[in-house]
């Protein structure tokens, strides 16, 4: 699905470069369950950033579905990226001004998907994440772990090949974050491709292959 | 997806409603005052452009330079006109005109005194477009005492009955209706009730104004489509020189001044009321642009700021697959409806504001803005650009931003956000800056020009013209008046500052005095020095007092003394010549009895011009009173009475001295009231931008300040940190505005002779004021967040 080539990530500070991705080669193959870790400042979430199309790389090739994303443009990128990733944040991440149900909408309303489709869509997702009940509440009016439902619920929406997850749990209770936990399972097991970042053993045990990360090197694999 | 972005707004709106108002009433405002100036404007601008024929239609003037006196003057030759038609191929109509002022009109055993009259041949009609309601074109004009009544003045007199064919009485004259006219248009600088035949004139005018050497009229003609000025021009000189060949001597030159630049190019001496002035319509324009460009430049200001508000958002669209075009689409799109919602209140404004405005200027203004293509075209043009300037910020820079940035935290302003910034608010200030010290300028000097010394004394003096037998019977009525208790004192003459006689062939002591100074001359009563409150600098006046004989000789001002000659003084021997009200020829003679000390003779926009003032009992027609302040009413009932024992078939009517002054400065006075309202109102937008600033400023600092409050800052500490980068732009500005201001009040002082001098004081003061409004706004917010409880701002992170 996805190919890191030499991927390396710096920042001009001063004179001298800080390097946060060095020389990252990675694959990430169709159905698979990847979770990245590492202690803090490892580079994960530049990982992921890079990987989701958020982010672009000093260095290396990326190569997503054989499209080759480091030679694309803001565009093409932005193109590719709509059609097939969905992102999942720590801290959620919903619009303020919209209700649960627009802040699912939104993502069709920019794949210009038609109305009626739209709407079939959306009452979908509220069903499947028995969220139908808040439709209408802002996003103020719920609780964290009913946020990030309505958060993955959104990245789910317009039916992406990848999964991208920056610490899901981080902001959650325990329990919430099993429910989370036990949502990606599922969708795992329905063949969707899934990145997580996280710190906690015990979620990224939910994941078959979990990649470590330190000071911006690939410590280990598998 | 434009119902998606509509609610987004709606609800951003509602979310932070202090800001969204402050941001649409500033702009509505400034457009508002914008509209209503260019209204303003654009009327001014249309003088006499409602002619169909306007681009062909020309006043002739004639440029009069004798011996280095350079006259530019309307007035031209009684037969002029029909020359040049029958003379220049050119010229396809031409119409003598003039305007006679109210007139004295009878009718059914009624009398009024409000209509004014104008004289006009029958070409007129043909060539200016007054058009007709009642009456025939051709014919209206054709006989002796035809009037042409204008729809109102016959709604007047007859009511409902039909006009055509009734006679009105004016000035002992019977005139017959011959049409209606629809009513003039405020824009035109003819200004007239009803139109009589040119013939119509007395016989003696008629008589005296026959020959080429008498110019006393207005002559107006129509020319071709394709004729040559010039060519006109030159016929129309060499027929001037050739009929009259005493103008051979002085360079005497024919030409034609375009109608539609009549009002506002008052260049040439012509006899209108109410010229407006192109200094004024410049002056207003650049206010409007002000205004507009400071309310803008608020509405960018406060739209930038806020925008790094939603980076966050910015960067979560694109997160679930928002691209450029269309995160730029939705933030133009944002700023266009909320420009248009400013537009359309400040239609609302516009709307409420113009009749007070109309009030003000005299006119009947209307925005029509579909009628009217420069109010519209404006319209269009605000909201294209502050659209794109407001809008382009957010629209280009948020969106190129990578997501992962502005999704970290709150949006990275670069440092030439800032500076931009901070550069529109110091050219906000220092725009409110020259505008508060304009309105200082105006205010001064209008206050300057009422209280100079007139050299006469102009409280409770009431003057007015001697009619019938009142005038016949002065010399008893004033022995009567001069007994009432409530009257100080009763003459005649012309009072001060209303115009002046010309005066020539000046000899003094024998020797001729040059042509180019124009003195005046007056005829008083005895006692018009001693009423008028003039001050005799040496000799004695008329007064009886003085000696039997004191009546005799002249007395003139201390300007005509220096004007006179070195030498001159008490006891000279002058000698000069007039035209009496019929122009026949006087002579007058004798000696130098007194000088008085200067006094203003003419509008103070003019300087004091000599004066030779005689005892003259044949030529007044004005008659002056002094009276006890606080007994006005009483003195005038006296008036009343004697008028209508004497002149009761004449109506009542009587002016304050000081009340005719203000008149003359109407129009600086309408300029100031205006000017003073939409500078405040200037400054009320420039402040309105900068609450939203300071607030904004306040809120983006909330964090910061509540550590700094924790760390153990004092409340003024705060309210220092927030407000000095405000003072600084205040005085960074005060730098750029005073130089401006000094130069542009400077200017605008030069066209008075007697004027203020603008000190450093006023200066300062302005400065001071901007201090004080942005300390109050400022201020105001960062007290509001130095004292609010930082264990608030801090858990909400």
């Amino acid at each position: 699905m996805l190919k890191l080539n030499k991927i390396t990530k710096h920042y001009k500070t001063g004179s001298s470069n800080t390097y946060v991705l060095r020389n990252i080669n990675l694959e990430v193959k169709e159905g698979e369950f990847v979770s990245v870790m590492g202690p803090s400042g490892a580079g994960k979430s530049t990982l992921l950033h890079i990987m989701g199309m958020l982010d672009v790389a000093s260095e290396g090739e990326y190569y997503f579905l054989d499209n080759p994303v480091h030679e694309f443009n803001d565009k093409k990128r932005s193109a590719l990226y709509k059609e097939h990733l969905g992102f999942i944040f720590q801290s959620y991440h919903l619009i303020d001004e919209l209700t649960v149900y627009e802040n699912l909408e939104t993502p069709l309303l920019y794949k210009k998907v038609k109305s009626s489709q739209r709407k079939s869509m959306v009452c979908d997702m509220l069903d499947r994440f028995q969220v139908v009940g808040k439709k209408d509440l802002f996003p103020h009016q719920l609780s964290g772990g009913q946020q990030q439902l309505v958060g993955v619920a959104r990245a789910l929406i317009s039916q992406p090949k990848l999964l991208l997850a920056d610490e899901p749990t981080g902001n959650l209770h325990s329990s919430q974050g099993e429910e989370i936990m036990d949502w990606f399972k599922t969708l795992n097991d329905e063949g969707m491709t899934i990145v997580q970042v996280t710190h906690s053993e015990k979620n990224a045990a939910y994941g078959g292959r979990i990649i470590k990360l330190v000071d911006g090197w690939i410590k280990s694999d598998g | 997806m434009f119902k998606h972005y509509l609610k987004i707004q709606v609800r951003n709106i509602i979310k932070r409603k202090g800001h969204s108002l402050i941001n649409l009433v500033g702009l509505a405002v400034g457009m508002a005052s914008c509209l209503a100036i260019t209204v303003w404007v654009q009327d001014e601008l249309s003088y006499d452009r409602f002619h169909r024929n306007s681009d062909h239609l020309y006043r002739v003037w004639v440029l009069w330079n004798d011996s280095g006196e350079v006259i530019r003057s309307g007035l031209t030759p009684n037969p002029l006109g029909a020359a040049l038609k029958e003379e220049v191929p050119e010229v396809i109509g031409t119409t003598r005109y003039n305007q006679e002022g109210k007139q004295f009109i009878k009718y059914n055993n009624r009398s009024f005194y409000d209509d004014e009259m104008a004289l006009a041949d029958s070409d007129f009609l043909d060539m200016f477009s007054f058009p007709l309601v009642r009456g025939d074109k051709q014919t209206a004009l054709a006989d002796k005492y035809s009037l042409i009544v204008s729809e109102s003045m016959a709604e007047k007199y007859f009511g409902s009955r039909d006009p055509i064919g009734e006679v009105l009485n004016i000035n002992r004259q019977d005139f017959t209706v011959t049409a209606v006219m629809k009513d003039i248009p405020h824009n035109s600088h003819m200004r007239f009730d009803c139109l009589a035949s040119f013939d119509s004139r007395p016989q003696y005018l008629i008589d005296l104004t026959a020959q080429w050497n008498v110019s006393a009229y207005y002559t107006y003609v129509q020319l071709r489509e394709s004729a040559s000025l010039e060519n006109v021009t030159a016929t129309a000189t060499e027929l001037m020189k050739r009929n009259n060949p005493k103008s051979e001597d002085a360079i005497t030159e024919l030409n034609l001044q375009p109608i539609a630049r009549i009002h506002l190019h008052h260049d040439i001496e012509d006899f209108i009321e109410g010229h407006g002035s192109l200094t004024y319509v410049y002056l207003f324009t650049a206010l409007a642009a002000l205004i507009l460009v400071v309310a803008s430049i608020n509405y960018m200001n406060l739209t930038t700021a806020r925008a790094t508000e939603r980076a966050r958002e910015v960067g979560l669209r694109k997160v679930i697959g928002a691209d450029r075009t269309g995160l730029i689409r939705q933030f133009l799109g944002e700023t266009f409806a909320s420009t248009l919602m400013a537009v359309l209140l400040a239609l609302v404004l516009v709307e409420f504001f113009l009749p007070v405005l109309s009030e003000w200027s005299g006119k009947q203004l209307q925005l029509g803005l579909l009628s009217a293509t420069g109010p519209l075209l404006m319209t269009i043009t605000v909201v294209v650009v502050t659209t794109l300037l407001a809008g382009s910020y957010p629209a280009l820079v948020l969106s190129s931003y990578m997501p992962v940035k502005v999704l970290k935290g709150r949006a990275y302003t670069g440092p030439s956000g800032v500076l931009f910034r901070r550069i529109l608010v110091i050219g906000q200030f220092a725009a409110s800056i020259i505008l508060i010290a304009g309105a200082f300028t105006i205010q001064s000097q209008l206050n300057y020009i009422r209280d100079k010394e007139l050299g006469f004394d102009k409280n409770s003096l009431i003057y007015m013209n001697m009619r019938g037998d009142f005038r016949r019977r002065y010399a008893t009525i004033k022995e009567e008046l001069s007994a009432d208790p409530s009257i100080v004192s009763v003459t005649a003459g012309r009072p001060p500052i209303m115009g002046y006689n010309s005066v020539f062939d000046i000899r003094v002591d024998g020797r001729e005095v040059p042509d180019e100074i124009r003195f005046s001359r007056e005829a008083v009563d005895t006692n018009f020095i001693e009423t008028m409150g003039m001050e005799i600098k040496s000799g004695h006046s008329f007064s009886s007092a003085n000696g039997d004989a004191s009546h005799k000789g002249f007395i003139v001002n201390e300007t005509a003394r220096v004007l006179l000659g070195p030498d001159v003084g008490v006891g000279s021997h002058l000698a000069f010549s007039g035209h009496s009200n019929r122009l026949d020829s006087l002579h007058f003679e004798g000696n130098i009895i007194g000088i008085v000390k200067d006094f203003h003779h003419r509008p103070l926009r003019d300087n004091i011009s000599p004066v030779i003032m005689y005892y003259g009992p044949d030529e007044l027609y004005d008659v002056c009173v002094r009276v006890v302040p606080g007994r006005e009413e009483k003195a005038i009932t006296a008036l009343r009475t004697q008028w209508e024992t004497h002149a009761s078939e004449y109506p009542f009517e009587y002016y304050f001295i000081d009340d005719t002054i203000d008149e003359f400065y109407r129009t600086e006075a309408r300029l100031k009231e205006m000017f003073g309202v939409f500078t405040g109102l200037a400054i009320l937008v420039s402040c309105l931008g900068l609450i939203g600033l300071a607030s904004h400023a306040s809120d983006r600092r909330v964090k910061e300040i509540g550590i700094r409050r924790v760390l153990g800052a004092s409340i003024s500490n705060i309210i220092k940190l927030m407000s000095t980068e405000f003072f600084v732009l205040v005085g960074l500005a005060s730098l750029i505005a005073i130089p401006a201001a000094w130069y542009i009040t400077g200017r605008w002082l030069e066209q008075f002779v007697y004027r203020v001098n603008i000190g450093w004081g006023v200066f300062a003061v302005t400065v001071l004021l901007a201090g004080v409004m942005a300390g109050a706004t400022v201020g105001y917010q960062a007290i509001r967040a130095a004292r609010a409880n930082p264990i608030e701002s801090l858990r909400c992170e």
